[in-house]
């Protein structure tokens, strides 16, 4: 391996492993706060301090995972100008203005009414506090959107113009930038995937509590707003990936040709390879089991419109390669001193294909004189590896619908009053717990490795981006980071669980299982974690 | 001897013993100390110094990791033909 690719590569890695983390934490935020504006709500309407209860103790376990991922994110923030300085310099003009009203919505609006909603339970009245947790839930949905804007931007880079001057991407409508199709569907479907997350989290220890067959008018009450609300998100996280996958049909054509490994154009509608054997090499699928006209339905909405196939991707991308060659060598020539009108009339011509010519510089210094097999590269290098796309696409897409199965199932029981002899049901919601976040996890590996060979689509290539380092700084920043993550999700884990045993009873209110306990007369003390371990049941 | 059940596991779980004996807003803002001090070592050591301050570069140094090193035999492009002129711009390809 060449320095500078694993320097790029060294970078890359630790920038994927630093969000990969950091989102372990954002959706259980994301959606456990809606779901305390939906219990409070209740409390608020009803009166009935159990709803009280609900959202106090839900509450706690939302304040822990607060503590642990507040600030996570801001790695992400201190590499992009050490490790991504030539990227930060090319779209800082477009990319700093979310993160910084991202920065606002989180520290001031989001952290403030965290602050309110632990502490003012006292000092406020009923509606007051639920305006606080609204503004909570507000807070953190508003923190993703400028994150998921800057995101989409790099996915679809509207409302901005290359200026040869300063050599970067220039503002040209902040409107286009936050009402770009691709932000748009890419927040409404992370969020939803929070609230899935969420919503799972509060079915499976509600479920724990059901099968210890304890506390259980509080969890029975938990577990229906989980399957309530979790179900109407999975529903919208299915149809908004539905829009998702459109969108991407409209232009991120790359991206879903390689998630549905569509090597030809087929005549339209297309078919969906529901499973098969991705072979790059050969550019085919083995063992295809394919679905007639569904991805011509989903990736183009008509049933006349073909879905394009990566080999005729790659004939269009050479056209932009050759004709990024000639962007480059008009750039080159208004940067050494030619600017007459004829130079920027014919940059300006061209210069939507010279990220296209960039992409040369990994194979040749001089991307004016590419040969045929330096240019044959680039055009392989514009397809993202194809195996690692079906496979997270299809994984995330299997828990999609194991979650649908989950929550509309424990809606059904739950109206038929039919839930407690439903063991199988309770337990398999304690075991999916953890699958939300491999869900999410999988769908952000197909968002950001489908963007390759790209930072920014089309306009800066991955390789160029990267700053000039010493991989051994990067190495050690790395280890860093994932000892500091790792010490974080542990310290999560091990709070999360002592407080979900505890269950209400950690409220104090008396009321509650392990309370109630101890005051039986004779009754060994049983707060946890000190209470007896259960014997092994078979 | 019986596997103990994934109930038992999960229950073990919550008796790993407690890192403090102090309530959890004190436990909470102890880690958030704690976590404050690792992010600000990790800042220092490694990212005190970002190429890009401010998301920003001298232009020079850009244009140099961008555009082809040494003397450059660019072009001028008519209608997809490609005819060469000889540029006098000097660029290292220092980034390299």
């Amino acid at each position: 391996m060449l320095p500078i690719d694993e320097v790029v590569s060294l970078s890359r890695l630790q920038f994927a492993v630093t969000a990969l983390y950091h989102f372990l934490f954002v959706p259980l935020t994301l959606g456990l706060s809606w779901i305390l504006v939906i219990m409070e709500s209740v409390y608020v309407m009803t009166g009935s301090p159990i709803y009280k209860d609900m959202t106090r103790f839900w509450g706690k376990l939302f304040g822990i995972n607060f503590a642990m991922g507040v600030a996570t994110g801001i790695t992400l923030e201190f590499q992009f100008g050490t490790n991504w300085s030539y990227y930060s310099h090319y779209v800082g003009d477009i990319f700093g203005t979310p993160l910084a009203i991202e920065g606002m919505a989180a520290f001031f609006l989001e952290s403030t009414f965290v602050g309110l909603f632990f502490f003012g339970w006292d000092r406020l009245s009923r509606v007051q506090h639920l305006l606080v947790t609204f503004l909570v839930a507000l807070g953190s949905s508003l923190s993703a959107l400028w994150i998921l804007i800057a995101n989409g931007w790099m996915n679809n880079p509207v409302g901005a113009e290359f200026n040869f001057e300063t050599m970067r991407m220039e503002l040209v409508s902040m409107t286009d930038v936050i009402f770009n199709p691709v932000a748009q569907v890419k927040f409404v479907h992370t969020v939803a995937a929070g609230y899935v997350t969420a919503s799972m989290f509060v079915l499976g220890v509600s479920a724990y509590y059901l099968l210890k067959a304890r506390d259980t008018q509080f969890a029975l009450r938990s577990f229906a707003v989980a399957a309530g609300f979790g179900l109407a998100s999975t529903l919208s996280v299915i149809v908004l990936g539905d829009e998702s996958g459109y969108t991407a049909g409209e232009v991120n054509k790359v991206k879903l040709a390689a998630i549905e490994a569509e090597w030809d154009t087929h005549p339209a509608p297309a078919g969906i390879t529901v499973f098969g054997m991705p072979d790059s090499k050969n550019e085919r699928t083995d063992y295809a089991f394919k679905v007639p006209y569904v991805l011509g339905l989903i990736a183009t909405r008509s049933t006349d419109t073909p879905v394009v196939g990566i080999k005729d991707l790659k004939k269009e991308h050479e056209v932009r390669i050759r004709n990024g060659m000639l962007a480059y060598a008009a750039l080159t020539r208004l940067k050494s001193g030619d600017k007459s009108p004829a130079a920027r009339a014919e940059f300006d011509k061209l210069k939507h294909d010279l990220g296209y010519g960039l992409l040369l510089k990994k194979y040749t210094p001089n991307v004016i004189d590419a040969t045929p097999e330096q240019i044959a590269k680039a055009v392989d290098d514009t397809i993202p590896n194809v195996a690692p796309l079906f496979w997270s696409f299809r994984g995330m897409v299997a828990l999609g619908m194991l979650f649908l199965f989950i929550f509309a199932t424990s809606f059904y029981f739950l109206i038929r009053k039919q839930l407690a002899p439903q063991r199988w049901l309770l337990r398999l919601a304690v075991f999916s717990i953890p699958l939300p976040w491999i869900a999410a996890e999988l769908g952000w590996i197909v968002a950001e490795y489908g963007r390759q060979p790209w930072t920014i689509a089309g306009i800066l290539p991955t390789h160029l981006s990267a700053s000039t380092l010493q991989p051994s700084s990067l190495y050690f920043s790395l280890a860093g980071f994932i000892l500091f993550y790792t010490f974080l999700l542990v310290v999560e884990m091990v709070l999360m669980v002592k407080y979900a045993k505890r269950g209400p009873s950690s409220l104090h209110t008396g009321k509650y299982h392990w309370e109630l306990l101890d005051k039986k007369p004779g009754a060994p003390s049983s707060t946890p974690p000190r209470a007896p371990l259960p014997k092994p049941s078979r | 001897m019986p596997r103990p059940s994934w109930l038992f596991r999960i229950h073990r779980l919550s008796h790993l013993p407690r890192l403090t004996q102090l309530p959890l807003g004190a436990e909470i803002a102890l880690i958030l100390l704690v976590k404050i001090a690792i992010l600000t070592v990790l800042a220092k050591t490694f990212f005190s110094e970002p190429q890009a301050k401010k998301m920003r570069m001298p232009t020079e140094q850009v244009e140099q990791h961008l555009l082809a090193p040494a003397t450059a035999t660019a072009a001028t492009i008519t209608a997809g033909a490609v005819t060469t002129f000889t540029s006098t711009l000097e660029v290292t390809h220092a980034s390299h």
